[in-house]
């Protein structure tokens, strides 16, 4: 008990040290302040600030930081963030709208989707229980959440799929069908995406084992997790990087050499490119 | 009913503006938009309204993250001086950032203002005064606000200068006014305005319908002022186009237009004025050019400008009567 507490305080504490306004929450969680999430083109970032018990949502020149756009939205949200040190998420892959998730761990979780014309909000719903955003589909019709299994344990999770046409919440979790024993406990420490949105891989810091990838087909809506081995210093990993290059998925040190490489057809692992 | 047809005629303004602005027809205060730049130019501070506050926003300029925010009580804005100049109110050591409060009625009957710590943006003060107030200028310490107040409920075009001592709260008794020019009468709308390097100096072109324009220089350190009449007899309803910039190490005050066509310029030791004889972008070369394609409308622009000279040169002496160009 001792050692989760000591664990979540010392995300806490690099959480504290980022410095904008956050939710500050193990990830993922929903940010305000900071850098906010990016247009598709990049001339404007979406950032979320609290505004009294409410939220302003901006849009911001990223070419000179004017203030092009502020719509006030009721009810305190955020940006999603996938990692403590982001980018921010939450963009759909036509740029037409964005997600906004409530701050804070709470019984219920609301999420938004938020027109980037107008910033009025597209749809709006809440679920019960502790929910954080995780990806979206290319097409924008689904949309994938983290449901930690308590809110007073933010290490253990299940991948839940939210039907934006239908909805509704989607009975059952997104899990690796082939490893059906695999317990999904960590925070993510990286993030890396295919050009065509389809693929979302996310890195995982797991203190109580192995690093690990998630690999999430957001079309089939169906995952795979790769185990990696663990650096002598296991929390070094909230400081690797992934990125897709073709076929492979790479992840690097903070000092940027090759950690481990990853075959995103067979999943085997191997240490150099 | 004047007063509601000002109003109508203000929301119809701010309804054409590119950024959500509060005050009479002439903006006191702006909400999104550009905010007021920081004197490195790498951030930039801006107002966004929400229900029932305002946050104000540290941006950076490049990149646009929000460095930091905060939640202030009440409508406030970036204050600014005229449509399509930038945003006002960080002292020129960059550590003070004043606010003034979003206006809904003309005149009113209180004024608001908030000064904040620009690195930590909390509330260092706030100022509250009876009567109608508008953002002027800040010394480049903080130490001293400079406000317009507007002394005719019907015309916003009158209005005085006044000294706010930020140190003791207190406003200051009288006016800042030329003490030269004692019967100079402050009418007019503010169109551009220069500051100097070191934020002392402020001088701010003023469209003065019925009357000649001027620029009222404010030196913020001592609280004293100067008004240099300027040369137009024709309408100043284009003036909105002018801009003024210093050169010469501050020491010449040029007026000019948006395009960059050269007007006048004001020395800023003696105070004198003169045609710009800069050569800035080539009118004249181009007006040669199309005289020789032209040779009708050569001449005709040739004659324009002859007499626009003429004109200059034949101003009265008197500062008073009409301004004098040397």
């Amino acid at each position: 008990m001792s050692r989760r507490l000591g664990l979540v305080l010392g995300v806490l504490g690099m959480l504290a040290v980022v410095p904008v306004a956050l939710g500050a929450y193990p990830t993922p969680f929903a940010a305000q302040g900071g850098q906010g999430v990016m247009s598709n083109d990049g001339a404007l970032r979406y950032v979320a600030s609290k505004a009294g018990e409410g939220t302003v949502v901006n849009a911001i020149s990223t070419r000179d930081g004017s203030l092009l756009k502020s719509k006030a939205v009721d009810g305190s949200f955020g940006v999603p963030m996938i990692t403590y040190k982001g980018p921010a998420a939450g963009m759909l892959r036509d740029g037409s709208a964005f997600v906004l998730q409530s701050i804070g761990y709470q019984p219920e979780t609301s999420f938004q989707l938020i027109g980037t014309s107008d910033l009025a909000a597209r749809t709006a719903f809440t679920l019960k229980g502790t929910f954080a955003f995780d990806a979206l589909s290319p097409d924008g019709s689904k949309l994938y959440l983290i449901q930690h299994t308590s809110k007073d344990d933010l290490q253990h999770y299940v991948v839940r799929m939210y039907d934006l046409n239908a909805h509704k919440l989607m009975p059952g979790k997104i899990a690796d069908k082939t490893q059906k024993g695999w317990v999904m406990q960590g925070f993510p420490a990286s993030r890396a995406t295919t050009a065509d949105g389809r693929w979302v891989y996310t890195l995982y810091w797991n203190p109580n084992g192995y690093p690990f990838v998630h690999a999430l087909d957001t079309v089939r809506g169906v995952a795979h997790c790769i185990g990696i081995a663990a650096p002598v210093q296991n929390g070094a990993v909230l400081e690797y990087t992934m990125r897709v290059q073709g076929p492979k998925l790479v992840i690097r040190t903070r000092g940027g050499s090759v950690y481990r490489v990853i075959d995103r057809q067979t999943w085997r692992v191997s240490k150099a490119l | 009913m004047l007063v509601r047809l000002a109003a109508a005629v203000v929301f119809l303004m701010l309804a054409a503006a590119p950024a959500a602005a509060g005050d009479g027809p002439m903006p006191a205060v702006q909400q999104l938009g550009s905010g007021v730049l920081a004197p490195d130019g790498t951030t930039r501070f801006v107002a966004v309204p929400s229900a029932l506050s305002t946050v104000l926003q540290h941006v950076e300029v490049q990149g646009g993250a929000v460095m930091r925010a905060v939640d202030l009580r009440g409508a406030w804005g970036v204050p600014t001086i005229a449509y399509g100049v930038a945003g006002e109110g960080l002292s020129a050591n960059g550590r003070t950032l004043v606010l003034g409060d979003v206006a809904r009625e003309y005149p009113r009957r209180t004024s608001g203002f908030l000064v904040l710590s620009a690195k930590s943006m909390r509330v260092l003060r706030t100022i509250s005064l009876r009567g109608d107030f508008a953002y002027d200028a800040v010394s480049p310490d903080a130490r001293w606000l400079y406000l317009i107040q507007h002394v005719d409920p019907t015309s916003t075009e009158r209005y005085v200068v006044r000294r706010y001592d930020v140190d003791h709260g207190r406003l200051v008794p009288g006016r800042i006014a030329d003490r030269t020019q004692k019967s100079w009468v402050m009418a007019g709308y503010p169109q551009a305005r220069a500051t100097s390097a070191d934020g002392r100096w402020v001088y701010t072109l003023y469209a003065n319908p019925g009357g000649y324009p001027f620029v009222h220089a404010l030196d913020t350190t001592r609280g004293v002022a100067h008004c240099v009449g300027l040369p137009w007899t024709g309408d100043q309803s284009g003036f909105y186009n002018m801009r003024v910039s210093l050169r010469n190490g501050g020491h010449t005050l040029a007026a000019h237009w948006l395009s960059g066509r050269p007007w006048l310029t004001i020395d800023t030791r003696s105070w004198r004025v003169s045609p710009d004889r800069r050569a800035g972008f080539p009118w004249l070369a181009i007006g040669a050019a199309a005289a020789a394609v032209v040779a009708g409308a050569g001449a005709f622009l040739l004659r324009r400008r002859r007499r626009r000279g003429e004109e200059l040169e034949g101003s009265s002496e008197s500062c008073f009567a009409s301004p004098r160009v040397t």
